[in-house]
């Protein structure tokens, strides 16, 4: 390929006298605008109607289940460690015998709280976690009244069981599936 | 080092002798040379007036608190100052270091020398509490007037917590409001000449006009300018104290918010430059994804620019326009990256994850899409009548002021000085790609945007090479160093796991050592100056953003104008104010 080391020289060629009429300038601009009336509106009406995300966005944390509705997480903390924003506290707990349709694991969150005042949602921690256990979700971040209303608790996040509610357990994971794969 | 290094090294040694204490080898490669504190301003006023090929600019000053440190350059010194210049004929950098081993630090000002010094060492005295003698408003610059200590000095807390709850009692404010007063005998300003008095008016720190919470002090006769002082740090977040804190990893995000504009363009240097520490070569696809991006972030950032920029000047329509192309290019952003203008994608030895399926499509959309709209902008603002009265010959000033005050990216082109840092020292592989370098004639505030404009098509035209041209193979380096290594290879058995336990929770390991590190970014040049102390974060994390000195140089061009012109001028500029207090 040829390279061009060239400087360019950008065009500073003077005005036509239309140009420089001062209501040709006005009148320009409104048509301009008048144009953009009959244009498709480029517009939402939020809330009522909602625009897609990809497939990879960074929105609220959702704490993932395997095919068996087991919990995946095993409270290792690596998230809690990789998260910049010091966001995620959690407590562990060892599983009894019985539980083993609960916890994937031996050891697992008893407690695993995101403060989302805090997160930035950079997505580290999904980065982080040798469990997919979890991942950000394609949903954004609602409003609440109060401070504590933002520190999510484990149940706000944790997926629904993929064997007793298969429906929104499937629009929970939205198209997480193929993101995790590419991210292999 | 290479000859020529070891060229002006032996010739600085020969003039100086004793002054000159060491030279020190480097990662970047810059010549660096510690200078003693006496003579300084010698070895500075010979380097930028009197050897050949000189070194015009003053392109950073900064300093580093030694006091924490292991592996010592220089065993006494407990402050380094260190300036940066740069030699458009030679195309390379210099370091000066100058070690302070008192206590109570001071070392003479520069300011006489380059006046672009005055804000950069108001800056090193907010942060590390070194005098500099002769400096003609020695005072806070970042930090409130009412601060206890100096941040960057590593006895300073780094986190808020380690510092007690905030509390703002009723003296306590009078106190801060008080500061904040602005009294203009203390900056050498009359309050009235011959006949008549002067008005002094606060422009800002709420003002659409300045972009952000900036506030400048106007010294007016009339409606005319005779005097401006910019009053910055309202946004100072401590980016460069946050560095030292994060582990090289999870500093990655706060880069993003420099210049909240330029989104990845953040992550270029900052990532490059923990690269050439540790050095960690980079797979050839990593390379162009990451070139891609970065011009996908000019457009936007300089869509942005386009659209407020006409606002200011009274064109209410352009601004809606702009955003919804840059809505697009998000699009774009968002099926790659995650994220919309924080998207932290960039990693230590490559990027995050690779190019989702489809995005060809999505770029070649945007490609077609876009050289309409901007021909159609042409017409609506760069050929606007008022839009050129009122800026053509409006804020002009030459080459040899720029590089005076230390003026990069468009506001240097547009002089007509054909400077890129992409073409003149090429990283990440643009020497392989076909573009041109805009440059205009003037100086004024119309050259500096249809510069901005060009370069929006040159931008398109890297972004199509790209698209058509984009490697195979890995997106991530198989180096040690890699964070986080590819998962592909972290879950397999114990040891791959523990491997990526460490990696995650420590981080990578940086041998000691420094390098600087610049990328061209939207607003001009941009450059993370790291200094590894051989552990898992940085020693020193100093940012060198371009709108710093573009702010400083904003009064030397807006003097004898009206306020309306200054509004063009700012935006012209085209500065971030996250970019000018990091
Ligand atoms: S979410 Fe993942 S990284 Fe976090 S504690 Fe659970 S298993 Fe570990
Ligand atoms: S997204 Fe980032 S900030 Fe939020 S919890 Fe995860 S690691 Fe922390």
């Amino acid at each position: 390929m040829q390279l061009t080391q060239r400087a360019k020289h950008v065009d500073r060629h003077p005005m036509t006298w239309i140009e420089r009429l001062y209501f040709w300038n006005i009148l320009k601009g409104m048509l301009i605008t008048l144009r953009h009336l009959f244009k498709r509106k480029a517009t939402i009406n939020f809330p009522e109607q909602k625009r897609s995300f990809s497939s990879v966005f960074r929105g609220l944390h959702v704490l993932n289940r395997d095919e068996e509705g087991r919990e995946r997480c095993t409270a290792c903390g690596l998230c809690a460690v990789a998260c910049p924003a010091e966001a995620i506290t959690m407590e562990a707990a060892e599983r009894l015998p019985g539980e083993e349709q609960l916890y994937r694991e031996e050891k697992y969150a008893a407690k695993y709280e995101i403060n989302m005042l805090r997160c930035i949602f950079c997505g580290l921690c999904e980065e982080a976690c040798p469990k997919d256990a979890i991942y950000l979700s394609q949903t954004f971040a609602p409003s609440n009244y109060s401070r504590k209303g933002f520190i999510y608790k484990k149940d706000d996040m944790l997926i629904p069981n993929p064997l007793t509610e298969p429906e929104t357990y499937k629009k929970a994971l939205g198209e997480r599936p193929a993101k995790m794969i590419g991210n292999q | 080092m290479t000859t020529t290094d070891n060229d002006i090294i032996s010739e600085l040694k020969n003039k100086f002798g004793e002054a000159i204490l060491m030279a020190q080898p480097t990662k970047d490669e810059f010549p660096t040379v510690w200078v003693d504190a006496a003579h300084i301003a010698e070895v500075l006023k010979y380097l930028k007036n009197e050897i050949s090929r000189p070194y015009k600019m003053l392109y950073d000053l900064t300093a580093i608190d030694e006091q924490a440190k292991v592996h010592k350059v220089h065993q006494d010194s407990k402050f380094t100052i260190v300036y940066l210049l740069l030699s458009f004929d030679r195309n390379n950098f210099i370091r000066i270091k100058v070690p302070l081993s008192s206590d109570k630090p001071s070392v003479t000002s520069i300011t006489k020398i380059w006046p672009a010094a005055n804000w950069y060492e108001r800056e090193v005295y907010d942060m590390f509490g070194v005098n500099f003698e002769g400096h003609p408003h020695l005072r806070r610059i970042l930090m409130p007037g009412t601060w206890k200590g100096h941040p960057l000095q590593k006895c300073h807390p780094a986190r808020a917590t380690e510092m007690g709850p905030f509390q703002l009692p009723e003296d306590k404010q009078d106190e801060e409001q008080d500061m904040l007063k602005f009294k203009p005998e203390e900056w050498g300003l009359s309050k009235s000449n011959n006949d008549e008095e002067f008005m002094f008016l606060n422009l800002g720190p709420q003002h659409p006009g300045t972009h952000g919470v900036l506030r400048l002090v106007l010294q007016l006769d009339g409606e005319s300018i005779v005097n401006v002082v910019p009053d910055i740090g309202f946004h100072h977040r401590g980016a460069e104290k946050m560095g030292e804190r994060q582990s090289w990893h999870t500093y990655i995000p706060y880069t993003d918010r420099v210049e909240y504009l330029g989104g990845v363009m953040n992550n270029f240097p900052y990532v490059m430059c923990v690269e050439k520490l540790a050095g960690i070569q980079i797979p050839d696809r990593a390379k162009v994804i990451r070139i891609m991006l970065s011009e996908l972030f000019r457009i936007s950032s300089h869509l942005v620019w386009y659209g407020t920029f006409a606002q200011d000047l009274g064109m209410m329509t352009p601004v809606f326009l702009t955003f919804y192309d840059r809505e697009k290019l998000f699009g774009i952003v968002e099926a790659i990256t995650g994220d919309r203008m924080h998207p932290n994608w960039f990693r230590i030895g490559g990027v995050a994850q690779d190019l989702p399926n489809g995005w060809e499509k999505m770029v070649k959309d945007f490609l077609d899409y876009f050289p309409k709209r901007l021909k159609e902008y042409d017409k609506m603002v760069m050929r606007n009548n008022i839009f050129k009265a009122r800026t053509v010959g409006i804020g002009v000033y030459t080459t040899e002021e720029a590089i005076e005050w230390g003026v990069t990216g468009a506001g240097l082109r547009a002089t007509g000085f054909e400077w890129d840092f992409r073409k003149k020292q090429p990283y990440s592989g643009y020497e392989q790609f076909e573009f041109d370098i805009p440059t205009a004639q003037n100086g004024d505030c119309y050259d500096r945007a249809v510069v901005r404009v060009e370069e929006m098509r040159q931008s398109l035209r890297i972004i199509k090479q790209c698209l058509d041209n984009m490697p195979e193979g890995p997106y991530k380096s198989d180096h040690p160093a890699t964070t986080p290594p590819i998962k592909k290879y972290t879950m397999i058995h114990i040891e791959t796991l523990i491997n990526h336990f460490l990696n995650v929770t420590w981080g990578p390991v940086i041998p000691a050592g420094e390098a600087f590190v610049g990328v061209e970014a939207t607003k001009g040049h941009n450059g993370y100056y790291l200094t590894s102390d051989g552990s898992t974060g940085s020693y020193r994390t100093r940012i060198r953003t371009p709108s710093f000195p573009h702010m400083q140089f904003v009064p030397e061009i807006s003097k004898g104008y009206t306020i309306a012109d200054l509004l063009a001028i700012l935006g012209s500029v085209d500065y971030v104010l996250s970019d000018v207090d990091r």
